[in-house]
């Protein structure tokens, strides 16, 4: 396992915790749109699809949950080995930075 | 916000490749310089997926050309629309692949690879959230199958969170350069099955028939072939490309669609397919394109769907349609044809709606399905591979480059297991504990409906 390593396991995390922001913005902002025409009163089958999509966008959540806690997990596993390579090296900073922003217990 | 890297590889990579920007172009306005002339907003709110805005507000398209010798490259250069892409992104080698799969993963592909993914990463290091990489390449020759199968591993090592999608171009007798395809298409398919998320599958054979029979070409050239190709790249990416819709991005496309992670091999159709005489004669309905949509005549794949059952499904309708009738089409055809759809995965059926039809078109459709009669694809390579491999014929051109021949048996018996497979879930009914046991999946919307 080199610093490659590290910097690759640590980038995986870095963009699905960014996936994860990303859907919670969605599913807020399908909310508002769904309700905007819910009180429009728009076309019944226009606001059953846009439902739809919110679920989708719903579903995508507990998927980014697991792939971050997937994520945490593999990153810990690796810091574990204690390589020497890493000591005193920006990617191990890097990733106990990221690893500190996570609050979820892997 | 939620970028897409595209990469074309090989001579029918940069093919078709290079039509779907066009095509793309054109949905979204942007013309051959760069700059937007659309009208409408809804073009751009989305346009980030596959474009970078440059200086000056340009429009670059993500798209790395990669080849192993220079002549398509100059090809997609010199094309109308070759002035969007980015100089530096284009890449070709001397050489050539010879249509031999060695030469383009191992030896001459292995020796370009290095300066393509420095190209990758610089396009990945700008984006702000990037969703996945698409690849099209064919499976037949020596470059996109090769090289591209290079190319996937490698970004898959680097990103192996983000999706990877192909639109994979299945090599067919009808169509033929080689006699070694099978080769190469099996050697392929083999890294597919392990590499990549999403793959497309667009047979030559089938494009041959739409051509042929429904078109009423007497000989299609690899243009009228590719033009097929292209309507349907633009089909399975509208919902990537334009707001509001099911399937929005690659991540979701998959979790609707694969239920099982091997077994990620689309058949993509297109509706309407009608020959360019006839074209007047008919008006087009929310009807008609159902009807077509299902149809085996309408597959980009040799296949007939209704020989397997579908694991889900999604449809497309671009136009200004009515919700309400296309809910209704699609619930009618589900009824009717119940058993082809496996009763195990409820609601497999998802219809998106799209106001913007493709250029030159009123109303049109596509069609993406993970049906278990793919098989049928697979089948007649490996029918091909093994008539050929049973002799050793050939085999020489591959060891010549170094490989062994153990990967060639590893990749035969990597294909028959994805084929048994199919046919697994084919038979498979609700009440059969036995393949729950054996295949404990987490993903799939199974157990998305019993987490809400």
């Amino acid at each position: 396992m080199s610093l490659r390593d590290l910097k690759i396991k640590t980038n995986v995390l870095k963009r699905n915790l960014k996936d994860e922001i990303h859907y919670k913005k969605e599913v807020e902002q399908q909310e508002a749109y769904v309700e905007k025409l819910k009180s429009d009163d728009a076309d019944e089958y226009l606001i059953r699809k846009q439902i739809e999509v919110l679920d989708e966008s719903k579903m995508m959540l507990p998927d980014c949950k697991k792939r971050i806690a997937k994520a945490v997990e593999d990153l810990k596993a690796l810091l574990d080995t204690q390589n020497p390579v890493f000591e005193g090296s920006e990617e191990l900073k890097m990733a106990e930075d990221v690893l500190a922003s996570v609050n979820y217990s892997a | 916000m939620r970028e897409i890297v595209h990469l074309q590889t090989g001579q029918c990579g940069n093919q078709v490749g290079s039509s779907f920007w066009e095509a793309i172009s054109q949905e979204h306005g942007i013309d051959q310089t760069g700059q937007y002339v659309g009208d409408n907003p809804v073009q751009l709110e989305k346009i980030d997926v596959y474009y970078t805005e440059g200086q000056g507000g340009r429009y670059v398209p993500r798209s790395v050309c990669v080849d192993l010798e220079p002549g398509s490259i100059d090809t997609v250069r010199s094309s109308p629309y070759g002035g969007l892409f980015r100089p530096d992104n284009m890449i070709h080698g001397s050489t050539g692949a010879g249509n031999n799969w060695a030469k383009g993963y191992y030896t001459e592909g292995a020796e370009l690879v290095d300066s393509i993914m420095d190209v990758v990463r610089k396009e990945v290091e700008g984006c702000d959230s990037l969703q996945g990489f698409q690849v099209a390449h064919s499976l037949g020759g020596g470059t996109g199958s090769g090289l591209g199968s290079l190319l996937i591993q490698k970004i898959r090592e680097e990103y192996p969170d983000r999706v990877m999608a192909t639109f994979s171009v299945v090599p067919s007798p009808r169509v033929s350069e080689t006699v070694i395809e099978p080769y190469n298409a099996t050697l392929s398919v083999h890294h597919l099955v392990e590499n990549t998320d999403e793959t497309f599958c667009i047979d030559n054979e089938a494009l041959y028939n739409i051509c042929h029979k429904t078109l009423k070409m007497n000989s299609p050239s690899y243009g009228d072939l590719n033009r097929l190709v292209t309507t349907v790249m633009s089909g399975v990416t509208t919902s990537l490309r334009f707001p509001g819709q099911l399937n929005s991005d690659l991540r979701k496309m998959a979790v609707n669609l694969i239920p099982f992670p091997r077994l990620h091999f689309f058949m993509v159709g297109f509706a309407p397919l009608t020959s360019a005489a006839s074209q007047t004669f008919r008006s087009v309905t929310v009807s008609d394109l159902t009807q077509q949509l299902f149809s085996s005549t309408n597959m980009m794949a040799a296949a007939d769907p209704s020989t397997g059952r579908y694991l889900t499904v999604a449809c497309l309708f671009r136009g200004k349609v009515s919700m309400r009738e296309v809910e209704q089409q699609m619930l009618s055809i589900r009824d009717r044809n119940s058993s082809n759809f496996v009763e195990w995965i409820p609601n497999n059926v998802q219809t998106v709606s799209c106001d913007i039809p493709p250029a030159g078109m009123s109303l049109a459709s596509t069609f993406i399905g993970n049906n278990t009669a793919i098989q049928s694809l697979f089948l007649r390579i490996q029918e091909q591979f093994s008539a050929m491999f049973r002799r050793k014929a050939f085999i020489h051109w591959y060891t010549d480059e170094g490989m062994d021949e153990l990967e060639f048996s590893e990749a035969e018996s990597n294909m028959n297991d994805l084929i048994s497979e199919y046919q697994q879930y084919e038979t498979a009914t609700a009440e059969d504990e036995y393949y729950e046991e054996e295949y404990p999946e987490e993903e799939g919307p199974l157990e998305y409906e019993e987490q809400e």
